[in-house]
């Protein structure tokens, strides 16, 4: 908006991974929370694997963010500072160690259950028990659901993003973010034996295929928004479809990740090799929009 | 209190005083810097002009880095300096991201996040800043914004000014007399100069200018402005115009248009103002004056490098 006053970004593409990261452990929590198996054993088993993902790709995202500051050993001020709550970083920073705890916790309570169910007791929890399994995935919903648009946020208070700043980018991050949580479900699915049955996974592939068609409306409606606007964005907008990083969209966004899923989805939906590569697509895509939107200028 | 800084384009002969002043208070690392001056070239033969535009930290009083700090490392001081406390400083870079004028970098010896404090060390013992000290034309005030007897408040009244990028709504404290609108022509530009591609591309770009081996051969048509082989920077057989790296104001011709999609107030021909101008400080260099023989042509934002 204001130019490009430095010679280079000040952030480079490590802090891209680490919003594609952000966007995958945020979209599978939620699609958690969705879309869950009806069978109570596998709904635990769906969850554990999730949770899992989940967990790997906040803690590599971490450990992204705190390699890419020139000191590290500060991170935790970012954690203990309350005074400037006006931060987007801050309150991003703070969220993400409420979510770290969260999934711990959640994953702990989901093991004691498993451990249980293997053990063969049925009977359910009471007590402050009881409570955390009603409250925790909740919380855990929530601050998924912050930490998918937060990057939206952060990255509109900057020069580097423009596009950022448009109306839609938002929901454009919560729902890459819900489509890479979609493909990652699908893939475990279709991948870890006894997860799921053959109506549940067809199920989780139709949210996924929702879930990349509304993606494609939203690029769709983005572009005519950016189109003609204030000559940052509409600027962005070229350098995306037209210039410089027209192969990465066109390819990546929408080849990889809109037209090969959805004729794979749609079209060969009962074909297991089918539905992994177009779940893979997805989560090319999702990732390559994101970066899209952090890196373009 | 609300200390700012008036700069006046006026007469500003881009020496680099302030830069070198700055560059040494600070021990500012090479490749970096706090305070610098933008060469911009305007125009074509023969109606070519340089301005020279002093750029540095804004101390916004909506300053974008302020909020944008997540460890809250950077704080405005009551006298309204916007300064960057090392220790809470953890190089999150969201500071540098966040600001309009590329006025914050990374010192890379100590690690932390820097800029421009208005010298506050020099400043709480009633000294001037570096910058201020140094410069030869005077042609920047350091005060009180808010003391209507201060020779920046009073000088502030009594010419129209401007500040860098006023669409970013960051309401800077350094304030430019610009009657040619010369701030506008670095609208996409911050405080930092990208050095390095800078050598590659040209070369060493601070050679000592040399006369010509033979006469310059004569130009078209006269130029408006007195022709001065030594106030000309051309190379040797040129016939770039004589004077065209006179100061901003002097060299202009009467009635230029400025540039498209310039400020919110219209701007009066170039080489006057719409209030008569504050008689420079004594001692100080008059717009007219010739001056010295810099660095080559350079494109806009290829300023000094000392």
């Amino acid at each position: 908006m204001f130019g490009h006053p430095l010679p280079e970004s000040p952030w480079g593409t490590l802090l891209a991974v680490y919003f594609i990261l952000i966007g995958i452990s945020s979209g599978i929590t939620l699609q958690l929370w969705w879309t869950r198996p009806r069978d109570s054993k596998a709904a635990d088993s769906f969850e554990w694997y999730g949770g899992l993902v989940a967990a790997v790709a906040l803690g590599i995202a971490s450990i992204i963010l705190i390699i890419d500051l020139g000191q590290p050993q500060r991170f935790f001020l970012m954690l203990t500072s309350f005074s400037n709550l006006g931060s987007p970083m801050a309150v991003g920073a703070k969220l993400l160690a409420l979510k770290s705890g969260l999934l711990a916790l959640y994953l702990f309570l989901l093991f004691k259950r498993r451990q249980a169910h293997a053990a063969g007791d049925s009977t359910s929890p009471v007590g402050a028990t009881a409570t955390l399994y009603r409250v925790v995935p909740v919380l855990l919903g929530i601050s998924s659901f912050g930490l998918a648009v937060y990057p939206a946020t952060l990255l509109s208070r900057t020069w580097i993003s423009p596009m950022a700043m448009s109306p839609a980018a938002s929901v454009i991050f919560l729902c890459t973010a819900m489509a890479a949580g979609a493909a990652i479900a699908v893939i475990l699915a279709h991948v870890v034996p006894g997860l799921a049955d053959q109506h549940f996974r067809a199920r989780i592939v139709g949210t996924l295929v929702f879930l990349v068609a509304i993606q494609g409306l939203l690029f769709i409606f983005e572009g005519l928004a950016l189109h003609g606007n204030v000559p940052a964005l509409s600027s962005s907008l070229n350098e995306m479809i037209s210039g410089r990083w027209s192969r990465t969209f066109w390819g990546l966004v929408v080849v990889a990740g809109l037209v090969v899923p959805l004729v794979t989805l749609v079209g060969f939906s009962r074909h297991r090799i089918a539905v992994i590569v177009g779940a893979t697509g997805v989560l090319i895509g999702t990732g390559a929009a994101r970066y899209l939107f952090f890196i373009v200028h | 209190m609300r200390l700012g800084m008036l700069i006046d384009l006026r007469t500003c002969i881009g020496c680099h005083a302030c830069s070198v002043a700055c560059k040494s208070e600070f021990d500012v690392p090479l490749g970096v810097f706090r305070d610098t001056v933008k060469y911009v070239e305007e125009g074509k033969y023969p109606k070519a002009k340089r301005h020279f535009i002093p750029v540095l930290c804004n101390h916004c009083e909506d300053a974008p880095c302020l909020e944008a700090c997540p460890t809250s490392a950077i704080e405005r001081l009551e006298d309204g300096q916007v300064i960057i406390n090392k220790g809470d400083c953890n190089t999150n870079k969201f500071c540098m991201a966040a600001c309009p004028y590329g006025a914050i970098y990374i010192d890379p010896e100590e690690e932390v996040a820097q800029k421009c404090t208005f010298c506050e060390h020099r400043t709480a013992q009633g000294l001037e800043p570096a910058c201020v000290d140094a410069c030869p034309t005077k042609c920047r005030i350091f005060g009180d914004l808010d003391d209507p007897t201060s020779v920046i408040a009073t000088k502030a009244a009594a010419n129209r000014t401007r500040v860098w990028k006023a669409e970013a709504g960051t309401k800077p404290k350094v304030l430019y007399i610009d009657p040619q609108g010369a701030l506008q022509l670095i609208g996409h530009e911050g405080v930092q100069v990208p050095t390095a591609t800078r050598y590659e591309a040209n070369g060493p770009s601070v050679s000592t200018w040399s006369p010509p081996t033979s006469p310059p051969s004569p130009p078209a048509a006269p130029p408006a402005a007195p022709a001065s082989a030594a106030g000309s920077n051309a190379p040797a057989g040129s016939n770039a115009p004589a004077g065209s790296n006179a100061p901003a104001g002097s060299n202009a011709p009467a009635g230029s248009a400025a540039p498209a999609g310039s400020g919110s107030q219209a701007l009066p021909p170039a080489g006057s103002a719409s209030k008569p101008p504050a008689a420079p400080p004594a001692g100080s260099a008059s717009p007219a004056a010739p001056a010295p023989a810099v660095t080559p042509a350079s494109p806009a934002g290829s300023g000094g490098s000392k």
